[in-house]
Formats: structure tokens, sequence, C-alpha cells
């Protein structure tokens, strides 16, 4: 029997409420991961939901 | 099929203009969550086999909490139609729940909160946030675009006394009724809002 490896957690990264309001702010790539991940996991019809244009854009 | 946004109707259209309904959309988004769910699993168990750090961990976890967020954006029309104040809007709820993050991997690394079991079920809530962000940005829109009442819905789901509640009151004023996730079942409801225009007619 293999031994198992103990978890060792080790620390935490200390963000500070500075980095915390920087690390959230929403970027391209972040968008560009969202669509992607609805292009995925979305049912067939519906993966272009994410980056839908409007309606009237097309008239 | 394509699918487009209709802005005057509030909702999604297929290229022949027939409306998606809202459930099938927060339906999808359900499939999204559980894309992260899967990841964010994986990622407690890396945790805990010893197979990652914390920190390297804690970040893993900021990434997912920030990509179920930012898809939430369908409850606004999909990327093209947000804002840049609607953008701001999911940051300030990305904060919130870094904040808590930052709690649980001090937790964590303290010995607070041991490296067992538990760290999975709690890691699953904050995947579940992205649902209450995606509500509370569709209220958002809502609201900026006339509808002046809001219904709460009970969802599938086993109910805690608070939601059954705020089910019961009926009609009420937008943005009066506590929001989903505000609930003694905290991220784990499963109801959702309605929505009246002035006029009475009811929209979803």
């Amino acid at each position: 029997m293999s031994k198992q490896r103990k978890a060792r957690p080790g620390k935490a990264i200390q963000w500070s409420d500075a980095d915390l309001e920087q690390l959230a702010k929403v970027t391209p790539q972040d968008i560009e991961e969202a669509s992607a991940l609805w292009k995925r996991a979305a049912q067939r019809p519906l993966r272009g939901l994410f980056d839908a244009p409007s309606f009237e854009s097309q008239r | 099929m394509d699918y487009f946004y209709d802005q005057a109707a509030h909702r999604f259209i297929n290229a022949r203009g027939h409306p998606l309904a809202w459930s099938t959309v927060r339906n999808n988004y359900r499939r999204i969550l559980d894309v992260a769910r899967t990841d964010v699993a994986r990622l407690a168990q890396q945790l805990r086999a010893g197979e990652i750090t914390l920190a390297e961990w804690q970040r893993a976890m900021a990434h997912q909490v920030k990509l179920v967020h930012v898809a939430s954006a369908v409850a606004r029309g999909g990327q093209l139609q947000m804002s840049q104040g609607d953008w701001g809007f999911v940051g300030g709820r990305i904060k919130d729940q870094y904040a808590y993050l930052r709690n649980f991997a001090n937790q964590i690394a303290s010995g607070e909160q041991a490296v067992n079991g538990v760290i999975s079920l709690r890691a699953d809530m904050y995947v579940d946030a992205g649902r209450s962000t995606q509500e509370a940005l569709r209220r958002r829109m809502m609201g900026e675009t006339g509808y002046v009442d809001e219904r709460r819905h009970l969802g599938v789901a086993e109910h805690c006394g608070d939601c059954v509640e705020y089910a019961d009151r009926g009609w009420q004023p937008i943005d009066s009724l506590p929001e989903i996730g505000d609930s003694q079942c905290m991220v784990r409801c499963q109801c959702f809002f309605q929505y009246r225009l002035p006029d009475g007619q009811e929209g979803e």
C-alpha cells in the first residue's frame, strides 16, 4: 500500500482590500474565458448566448 | 441557430424572432455552474491530497469565482449589452466573494478549518454565489428598464422558512424583497424573481 501523502496546505495569500479591488476587476480576458465556458457548457443552440448581439444593432 | 438580444423586449430572440424563455437561459447558466463545480471539487481534492499548496488553491478558486460571475452577464443580455456600470456591479460582487475566500484560506492556514471534506462543501458555495449575482444583475436591469414590481418564486428545491415567507408576500416593489442568497439557505437558494410593469403586465 502506498503511503498517503499528508496534506500540507501552506500559507494563505494575504490579499489586502486594495488587492481584492484590483483582482475583482473584470478584464477582456475574463470575458473571453466566460464566453469560452458558455460555448463549452451550454446546450448547443445556446452556446453563443453570452456573445449575442443586440437585435437593434442588426437593423 | 443564432440568438439576438431584443433590448426593447428585454429578452433573447432567435433569427426568426421567436423569444427564448428566461427559464431556459437560467437553466443553461446552471450548466455553466456545473462545469465550475466540477473544477472546484477537483481543486479541493488536490488541496486535501497535498497536490497543490493553499496559495495555489486560493488563486485557482479566485479564478473560478470570477468566471461564474462574469458568465452571469447573460442576465443582462450577454457581454455586448453590459455597460461599464454593469461590469463594475459584477466586480463588486466578485470582490465580496474574494473577501470570503481570503477568510476561508486564512482559516485553512490556521487550522481553524481542517483539511477535510468540509472544504469541498464550502468551496462549492462559491460556485452557487454566481446564481445570486445572475439574479441580482437581472433585477438591476429590469429595474432600469421600467419594471416596478417583483415577485419571488420558489425554485425546485427544499425551501427554507425565509424563502417561503418571501414568496408568500406576492408582488412587492422592485428591490424591496431580500435578494436571492440572502435567506437561511444562503447561496443554495433556488428561488427566482418575476417582474411586473406599472400597467400590471407581467414579465418573466
